[in-house]
């Protein structure tokens, strides 16, 4: 920590609410970023007089506000310990003073803590939100990007695959994520997303963010979007999450999806769910599970040659096909049918190491298509 | 896993008493005991020529005086026998992996996938009983069978110095007229109580319907006796000692510093490495490149791999990724090596992809059959051709054999 800029700035808030906004920002900003000052938190006074937190990780960035009596102006960097360190405090009034020096001062009850800042030059500039921000209905928004960013890739050496597409056509917006082993499409009956783009590709990173937001603001039935050339923001209640557009060609993926299946299982959600935890025990290190399918029935399998183990277990299916092995990663399977809507999950099959494609019966709203794993 | 004909169970005959006259020719024909000599020794193993008198192993050496007078009586020599014991692992291990030793003696192998290598299980079978005979001059006799229970009973059917091969399918035929004591459970107890209530085979046994057998024996064993009677074993031959690594490593007469040559020597490495890797069966998690500079200094760089690999350009790629990670520059390398770790049973399982990547299994499995017939250099990387760097390692040549077939030159797959 180098010497800081001249700021004094003070401030005094419900230390309760103010723990909760600092958890909320830190989800931009990961515990280690190369720049030490990045995995801290900025404090400022925004326009409407509030004490505004800010995290980024640099691509992605919460912006948050808590109700705050401010004294001063300026930018503060805090280290992330003072999260640990509101959150410790007990509940009531929690003041802030930082001095000239650039030490901070945290006092509540008789309690006293004393941080030193992070040179504000450490820090990266703060994004603007976008001029123009749009007002849509959240509608099914959530459960569409929990079902899409599934699929999306982790690999930081694939970051195309780490964003969802968005397309709208026809009064609707069609999300999609794919990282090259399983294909995940939403329909939503939506439209304004993109501001009067036809195509965007936003981090996963984001999306969950967003999904997370309208989750715990206790149903707000409206979210803002903003998107220019570069960058993507919404707003939900008093929070703000900006992302970079993410650049690149999305992989062409509709001709991946199979023109017909050979045939077609439906099966219990809950129940396969139960089975596949069980079995899933010996399947480690990815090994397969594998679905022995014949009439009416499903068998799951799973076979471990290191422990010299085997685990099996039946469940009730509709199924009028020939017999038929698949096998796939317990973990790509248990992700896209935990996000089929509904009791019941359908389950289309070409041949063993052809893509097979989940959704509930019924709905063609929402697609997964899942490789299978060759044994 | 149950219903191949792929276990092997390999018992040394009169193991101890054998390698005593192995090391000791005039002993042959005679009846050679040996013993814990003391009052209360007991007999270790005691030579066909020995048992004709009745004697036996477990039995105290007092009574096998009696029994045997001119029987000629050592004292172990456990060091021996244990060397030897590790000697016969060795043999085993160059036909499969999966080798599950009971006792300095015993084995079960379980040769599921050698196939394409060695032939089938008793042409394995065959093969191991010679190279026993022929490398350690002892007498060995295999069983065979889809069970670990129907081989150990087969080798006991083959004895001495024999081969006996239970098909699929004739199991009960087969376990059917042995006495019950056969089986494994079966004491003393369990034997006087079926033979109370009439049953002396393996059939008797099969006959009584499990209920029965449940209030008989009680519940577990039981089930289990119903189970054995029907030829029913799903215990696998596990492995007791899999092999930790496999590596291979190079000193060369002249430091190395064209990366061309360095990247065509880590191939000739990783193509060594992975040839052994499919040989045993295995597959691998960690490929580590070791690199000794000129000046002795040793590097060591590993890469984890996602899935499991086995394939020559998948180990190349590692290797070569790890390389470029040391940031050597320009480097004077003495010696390179290549080793694969975190190594588990079974070719790689494939997540597949919508992305199509190269199939090296199927090239793999198809250079591994040639070569096996018609050495190693019948086909090998192009690039490990004489003059070949300038190829890359994605391709493949067949050498101009002759052999029917094959197109010659340069084959891109």
């Amino acid at each position: 920590m180098t010497a800081p800029e001249a700021t004094t700035l003070s401030f005094r808030c419900d230390a309760e609410t103010l723990a909760d906004r600092l958890s909320l920002a830190f989800h931009a900003a990961p515990p280690k970023n190369p720049v030490a000052a990045m995995s801290g938190v900025l404090l400022r006074r925004n326009a409407s007089g509030d004490m505004e937190l800010v995290a980024t990780d640099g691509e992605l960035t919460i912006r948050t506000s808590v109700p705050a009596e401010m004294d001063g102006e300026g930018e503060i960097v805090l280290h992330r310990i003072f999260g640990d360190v509101v959150r410790a405090l007990p509940s009531g009034a929690v003041s802030v003073t930082v001095d000239a020096g650039g030490e901070a001062t945290v006092t509540s009850g008789r309690a006293k803590f004393r941080l030193r800042c992070y040179a504000r030059s450490d820090y990266p500039e703060v994004p603007d939100v976008p001029d123009t921000m749009v007002e849509i209905e959240t509608g099914e928004l959530a459960q569409a990007i929990d079902q899409t960013v599934v699929a999306a890739s982790t690999d930081r050496g694939r970051p195309v695959l780490m964003g969802v597409l968005l397309t709208s056509e026809g009064g609707s917006t069609r999300l999609v994520a794919t990282d090259s082993y399983r294909l995940a499409i939403r329909e939503l009956p939506a439209e304004g997303f993109l501001g009067g783009r036809d195509a965007a590709l936003l981090s996963a990173q984001a999306l969950k963010e967003l999904s997370r937001l309208i989750g715990t603001s206790g149903g707000e039935a409206t979210v803002e979007v903003g998107v220019t050339d570069t960058r993507v923001a919404f707003r939900v209640g008093g929070t703000v999450v900006i992302a970079s557009l993410i650049e690149g060609e999305f992989p062409s993926y509709g001709q991946l999806i199979p023109d017909s299946y050979a045939h077609r299982l439906e099966f219990d959600k809950a129940a396969l769910l139960d089975a596949l935890r069980r079995v899933g025990l010996l399947a480690r290190d990815s090994t397969p599970v594998r679905l022995d399918l014949s009439a009416d029935r499903l068998v799951l399998r799973a076979i471990d040659p290191e422990l010299g183990g085997e685990a099996s277990e039946e469940i009730d299916a509709t199924y009028s096909g020939e017999e038929f092995t698949i096998a796939f990663n317990p973990a790509y399977l248990r992700d896209g049918i935990e996000v089929c809507d509904g009791d019941r999950v359908c389950i289309e099959v070409v041949e063993p190491l052809k893509p097979a494609m989940l959704s509930a019966p019924g709905s063609s709203s929402f697609r997964y298509l899942l490789m299978p794993v060759r044994v | 896993m149950i219903g191949e004909e792929s276990i092997l169970h390999v018992d040394m005959d009169a193991f101890f008493a054998s390698v005593e006259i192995r090391d000791n020719p005039e002993l042959r024909g005679k009846p050679v005991i040996v013993a814990g000599l003391g009052n209360r020794g007991v007999v270790t193993a005691a030579s066909y020529e020995a048992r004709r008198y009745g004697v036996h192993s477990a039995m105290p050496t007092l009574r096998a005086r009696r029994l045997c007078p001119d029987g000629i009586f050592l004292s172990p020599h456990g060091p021996r026998y244990h060397e030897e014991s590790e000697a016969i692992r060795l043999i085993f291990e160059a036909f499969t992996p999966l080798v599950e030793s009971v006792s300095l003696d015993e084995a079960f192998l379980d040769v599921r996938g050698v196939g394409r290598l060695f032939g089938d299980a008793v042409t394995v079978g065959r093969a191991i009983r010679g190279r026993i005979a022929r490398d350690r001059r002892l007498p060995a006799s295999v069983g065979i069978g889809t069970s670990k229970l129907i081989a150990k009973l087969a080798s006991r059917a083959a004895k001495p110095d024999g081969l006996v091969f239970v098909p699929a399918g004739t199991e009960t035929d087969f376990l059917w007229p042995r006495p019950v004591s056969a089986l494994w459970g079966v004491g003393k107890a369990t034997l006087e109580l079926l033979d109370r209530l009439g049953i002396r085979t393996v059939g008797d046994l099969a006959g009584v319907p499990l209920p029965s057998l449940e209030r008989v024996l009680g519940g577990v064993h039981g089930r289990h006796l119903h189970a054995l009677a029907h030829a029913h074993d799903p215990s696998p031959v596990t492995t007791d000692r899999a092999p930790k690594s496999i590596g291979h490593e190079q000193t060369f007469p002249v430091d190395l510093s064209d990366p061309e040559t360095i990247h065509t020597e880590l191939l000739r490495l990783s193509d060594r490495v992975s040839r052994r890797l499919r040989r045993s069966g295995c597959s691998a998690r960690t490929i580590t490149l070791k690199c000794r500079l000129a000046t002795f200094r040793t590097l060591t760089r590993s890469t984890t791999m996602q899935e499991p690999v086995d394939a020559t350009p998948e180990i190349h790629a590692a290797v070569v990724e790890s390389l470029a990670k040391l940031r050597l520059g320009h480097p004077a390398i003495r010696l390179l090596g290549v080793s694969a770790s975190g190594l588990r049973v079974g070719s790689p399982i494939r997540q597949l992809s919508f992305e199509s990547r190269p199939h090296w299994q199927a090239v793999m499995r198809a250079t591994d059959r040639v070569r096996d017939r018609w050495g190693e250099d019948a086909v090998r990387p192009a690039r490990l051709l004489p003059g070949g760097e300038a190829a890359t390692a994605d391709h493949l040549e067949v050498r101009r054999s002759g052999i029917a077939g094959f197109s010659r030159g340069p084959v891109e797959i």
